[in-house]
């Protein structure tokens, strides 16, 4: 469940959510209080009132998009700043907006040149390293697979993984320095 | 470290570097999304997991309450009702005899598999109701009954051994590979919401709702 849907509460607090006369709102900009909102949802959806009202013959994810609009709409008014704006605020605050109900994919927002060109030239440093290291860059990173799953199909031990990680966040960042992309090593 | 611009390069559409960069932004960097990366959405559920009551961190992981797989995808078919025993059921897992009730799972002459019809066959020393439901190797769980929207089903009287008169047809959602069935025995019926508290967090059951757990293997 909660790697299913991560990536829909964290990017409803990157985008906000629309309201049903088309106001944005909601938007969280500190990084960590994006990933402490996500964490409120989830230990939100998996309490047990929240479990208990679910209805199981539904699908999950607007049920879950539901209690993290709510959520952030609870925190914006206790904060003393509505989230959103007009009467459907108010009239719809348990409705979902349509991004939610029809099951349309939340995009990610648009990355930023300087973002993209950092990425551009981590997958140049990346294919440039030993092939463990590189197995390990898309085991982990692009596929999302724990140590202990990247141990597996790599044959190896987690603590092997773990070394190999290190050895590639070290290569990246060497690799960026050297590009002019980072001002110091670490 | 001084960087080189070169000549022809207008130095105002240089990007300014980054002062340096924490592993969490390199790992983002390497799965190409400015968003958390595997590690922290590792780290962020361990704290997830530490601020869940201690009594229902178990559902973290084999959530009851938020299956992904739905009843709507579990159909019922009525069949005859057979009072006597059938050695279909006797050879998956007849159950213990004794006090307690008594469950056996049987998908017919064929081995288990997503369309097949899974059938139950029930003995209780008193009446009651049963309940059943699945759980995947995943932890994901998949209801037969009740239905969403009504209790559980009537066992059949006189503490005879019989096969129930509803059968589940095993829907897409029941991937290959092994399957716990929890068979419920209540004396009263109970929704599915009654359920979940009467089994409690660890699917034990309760003084009012015995727990019988069978092995499922479907088939590809």
């Amino acid at each position: 469940m909660y790697e299913c849907y991560f990536d829909d509460v964290y990017r409803l607090a990157q985008h906000g959510f629309v309201t049903s006369d088309g106001r944005r709102g909601g938007r969280i900009e500190a990084e960590a209080d994006r990933l402490d909102f996500v964490q409120d949802v989830f230990v939100k959806a998996f309490a047990t009132e929240a479990r208990l009202s679910y209805d199981s013959a539904r699908p999950y994810r607007p049920f879950l998009l539901r209690i993290a609009r709510n959520l952030r709409v609870d925190l914006a008014r206790r904060a003393g700043r509505e989230p959103t704006q007009g009467k459907a605020a108010h009239c719809d605050y348990l409705r979902i907006d349509e991004l939610v109900e029809l099951g349309t994919a939340i995009p990610a927002p648009e990355a930023s040149l300087h973002w993209q060109q950092l990425v551009e030239q981590t997958a140049t440093i990346v294919g440039g390293l030993e092939a463990d290291v590189r197995d390990v860059a898309r085991l982990r990173f692009s596929e999302e697979l724990s140590q202990v799953e990247v141990a597996s199909r790599l044959g190896t031990t987690r603590r092997h993984v773990r070394t190999l990680e290190g050895r590639l966040l070290q290569s990246v960042r060497r690799g960026l320095a050297r590009a002019g992309l980072l001002s110091e090593e670490k | 470290m001084t960087r080189q611009i070169p000549a022809d390069v207008d130095p105002s559409k240089v990007p300014t570097p980054e002062p340096t960069l924490e592993d969490h932004k390199l790992e983002r960097l390497l799965s190409g999304r400015d968003a958390p990366s595997v590690s922290e959405k590792e780290a962020l559920f361990e704290r997830i997991y530490a601020r869940s009551e201690p009594g229902r961190r178990r559902w973290l992981v084999p959530s009851l309450g938020a299956a992904l797989a739905s009843a709507a995808a579990a159909v019922l078919v009525f069949s005859q009702l057979r009072g006597h025993s059938d050695p279909e059921f006797q050879a998956r897992g007849g159950g213990s005899l004794g006090a307690g009730p008594e469950l056996s799972l049987s998908c017919g002459a064929q081995p288990c598999r997503a369309g097949g019809k899974l059938s139950f066959a029930v003995r209780a020393a008193s009446e009651g109701y049963f309940s059943a439901f699945a759980r995947r190797s995943d932890g994901v769980v998949i209801w037969y009954f009740p239905e969403a929207s009504t209790p559980s089903q009537p066992l059949p009287a006189g503490g005879a051994r019989a096969v129930l008169d509803r059968a589940v047809v095993l829907g897409p959602e029941h991937l290959p590979g092994q399957y716990e069935v929890f068979g419920v025995f209540t004396m009263r019926p109970l929704t599915r919401d009654e359920l979940k508290l009467a089994v409690g967090d660890d699917l034990a059951g309760s003084p009012g709702a015995v727990v019988v757990r069978r092995s499922m293997e479907v088939l590809p």
